[in-house]
């Protein structure tokens, strides 16, 4: 062993701790001289499977490591493999006369760096299965949003198809049932007029025919009915959908559904009930074609299905909410087709009864569109109950502070040739007070004026014998400078007299409420 | 403000409706058999009587009739004479609804 002076540390300590690094870490080495011949060397040497050498012997030629050494420079080999293949550290050191060559063993290194190549190894597999499985994802992604796409598109198709098939049902079912309708008017009037020369047969005849008329015009209403439920189902689908709430009296709107379903009740020998709640506002505020529409629907199909008993129907309000309870004592709904019952198209097997099988869905959306839903339930056997509620907001009656008051009636000309209009403007004027004269042209309107004076007139603008525009001229020519406001349906009645070259005081587009009348009055009236 | 003379002449209007769907069942009849010479007078008719039904249907309430007699307006007024037709008989169909 070679002692080496090291300042501080004893040879003794020195040599233990040079026994004890050798042991522990295995260390072997080799002392060589410049002219690389062996001068000392570690007992373990060989253990690495190295040749033995002897001191004295050249080394030059029997290591790959020894080849071409300058042992003059200071050299660390990376992890080499031993002859006996085992993984070692190879360090040269210069020291004077020479070299000392020691060799380590990095067993442990080696293991060590296996295992992290491994694992960069299986990484990178996983790295690169990650890869393929996000590139999979991708596509698959993509292929669903191409099927969505191409979905959505074929439901688009499906829907207008439906709409443009139904339009096209629509247009000529409609003639059918306007022409029925008028030659059962004309039949009737026929055998009215006719009664004196007509025999037994002859009535017979035309009972017959008005009954085939009857029934080919039911039969249209039927096919309207169930195309109008196409378009509706097809507008639901592209939410074109539009509510047009209006105030509604719900008990006349009960009662006119009532008066369209009884009939199918007695055709069936089934008793119906159908009653509103007296605790109820006067009006409410909802589209009531739509709510009659659901109504009919739910109704109708609790008829349809009922054969003994009857149906019992129950409206309530309170809190801006109508609750409507439909109860039948029917055949009832299993709890498998409960689960089926809202879908498009879907209709129950063995029950014989006719539909497309879409009037539930849309009563369903139609009902959800009003702020509403529709519970259905029932037992096979017994009855079907559908309950269903809506926004329905009460109307409060305003008072109109702006109605003037006078010491004496206001006194107003009317000239208006609709006598549909006229008769409902002079009675609700009339009853809020007002005292009106009412002419049909504008002819019977300057006589009336140079007859008596007026507050205030009225004047609608196309009207027959003398129109509004040249009653106005003329009043105007004659210097009576009395206020008139004109009514119109629109501000452009007809192209040659845009309505603001008129001279008149105020305008007001028609429809015209009493209460619009008498603000603009109050205004122009001194 | 409703009251019982009031309430009768709207029901009365209402009751009307058979009619005056009659008249827009008429102005399809001549549309369809109207020679090219006379249809722009036909026009100007259809146009004038559905101005005053407009007119009298909004005083009534009856705001739906009235939006499609004055879609009907415009239909005459552009001489369009698919479009007028069909408006025509949406009328019809809402006077039979309403009725």
């Amino acid at each position: 062993m070679v002692s080496v002076d090291v300042e501080g540390v004893s040879e003794k300590v020195l040599n233990s701790l040079n026994h004890y690094v050798f042991n522990k870490l295995h260390l072997a080495y080799v002392f060589i001289n410049h002219e690389l011949i062996v001068q000392e060397l570690s007992n373990n040497w060989p253990d690495y499977g190295f040749e033995e050498f002897e001191v004295g012997d050249d080394v030059s030629l029997a290591v790959d490591f020894f080849v071409g050494v300058d042992t003059k420079q200071r050299l660390s080999l990376p992890i080499v493999e031993t002859p006996s293949g085992q993984a070692v550290t190879v360090t040269m050191i210069p020291i004077e006369g020479g070299m000392t060559v020691t060799v380590l063993d990095a067993s442990q290194q080696m293991s060590y760096r296996s295992r992290l190549q491994q694992a960069a190894n299986e990484n990178e597999l996983l790295v690169n299965k990650q890869r393929e499985l996000m590139a999979m994802l991708r596509q698959a992604s993509s292929d669903l949003g191409l099927k969505n796409k191409q979905l959505e598109e074929a439901n688009r198709l499906q829907t207008s198809f439906l709409s443009g098939v139904s339009h096209e049902f629509r247009t000529p079912l409609a003639s059918i049932i306007g022409y029925t309708d008028r030659v059962q008017k004309n039949l009737e009037e026929f055998v009215i007029l006719q009664s004196a020369k007509l025999d037994g047969d002859d009535f017979s005849f035309f009972v017959r025919n008005q009954e085939h008329v009857r029934s080919a015009n039911r039969s249209s209403q039927h096919l309207l009915s169930l195309v109008e439920n196409l378009l509706d189902h097809g507008k639901i689908d592209s939410n074109e959908i539009v509510l047009r709430p209006n105030p509604v009296d719900l008990k006349t709107l009960f009662e006119d559904v009532a008066v369209l379903i009884r009939p199918l009740c007695d055709a069936k020998n089934i008793h119906l009930s159908i009653k509103v709640d007296e605790k109820r506002p006067s009006s409410v505020f909802v589209d009531d074609s739509r709510l009659r529409q659901c109504l009919i629907n739910l109704i109708g199909n609790a008829v349809k299905f009922t054969d003994d008993g009857g149906v019992s129907v129950l409206g309530r309000w309170k809190d801006d909410q109508l609750y409507v309870s439909i109860d039948d004592t029917g055949l009832g709904i299993s709890e498998d087709d409960l689960a089926k019952i809202k879908l498009p198209f879907w209709q129950a097997e063995g029950t014989g009864k006719a539909g497309t099988g879409l009037g539930l869905t849309i009563t369903e959306k139609i009902i959800d569109l009003m702020g509403g839903r529709l519970t259905i339930t029932s037992t096979i056997g017994e009855g079907t109950q559908v309950k269903f509620d809506l926004l329905a907001p009460k109307i409060e009656p305003t008072e109109d502070s702006s109605i003037i008051e006078c010491n004496k009636p206001l006194k107003v000309l009317l000239a208006e040739d609709d006598l549909d209009i006229a008769d409902l403007m002079v009675m609700m004027l009339y009853e809020s007070g007002v005292d009106v004269t009412h002419v049909s042209n504008g002819s019977e309107a300057i006589d009336s004026i140079k007859e008596q004076s007026f507050d205030l007139v009225l004047m609608d603008l196309n009207m027959p014998i003398m129109s509004g525009y040249e009653a106005i001229d003329q009043l105007r020519n004659l210097g009576i400078n009395t206020p008139v406001v004109v009514m119109s349906a629109s501000t452009l009645d007809d192209r040659s007299h845009p309505v603001k070259k008129i001279d008149c005081d105020a305008y007001l587009v028609k429809p015209v409420s009493v209460n619009d009348i008498l603000k603009v009055a109050a205004q122009l009236v001194v | 403000m409703s009251s019982m003379n009031i309430n009768a002449i709207k029901a009365r209007y209402k009751a009307s409706f058979g009619e005056k769907k009659a008249i827009v069942d008429d102005y399809r009849d001549k549309l369809f058999n109207s020679s090219s010479e006379d249809l722009p007078v036909l026009y100007e008719q259809i146009h004038a009587d559905l101005h005053k039904l407009a007119g009298s249907l909004g005083m009534y309430g009856y705001d739906q009739l009235a939006e499609q007699a004055r879609l009907g307006m415009s239909f005459a007024l552009a001489q369009d004479h698919s479009s007028l037709d069909e408006s025509l008989i949406n009328l019809s169909l809402l006077f039979i609804e309403k009725s």
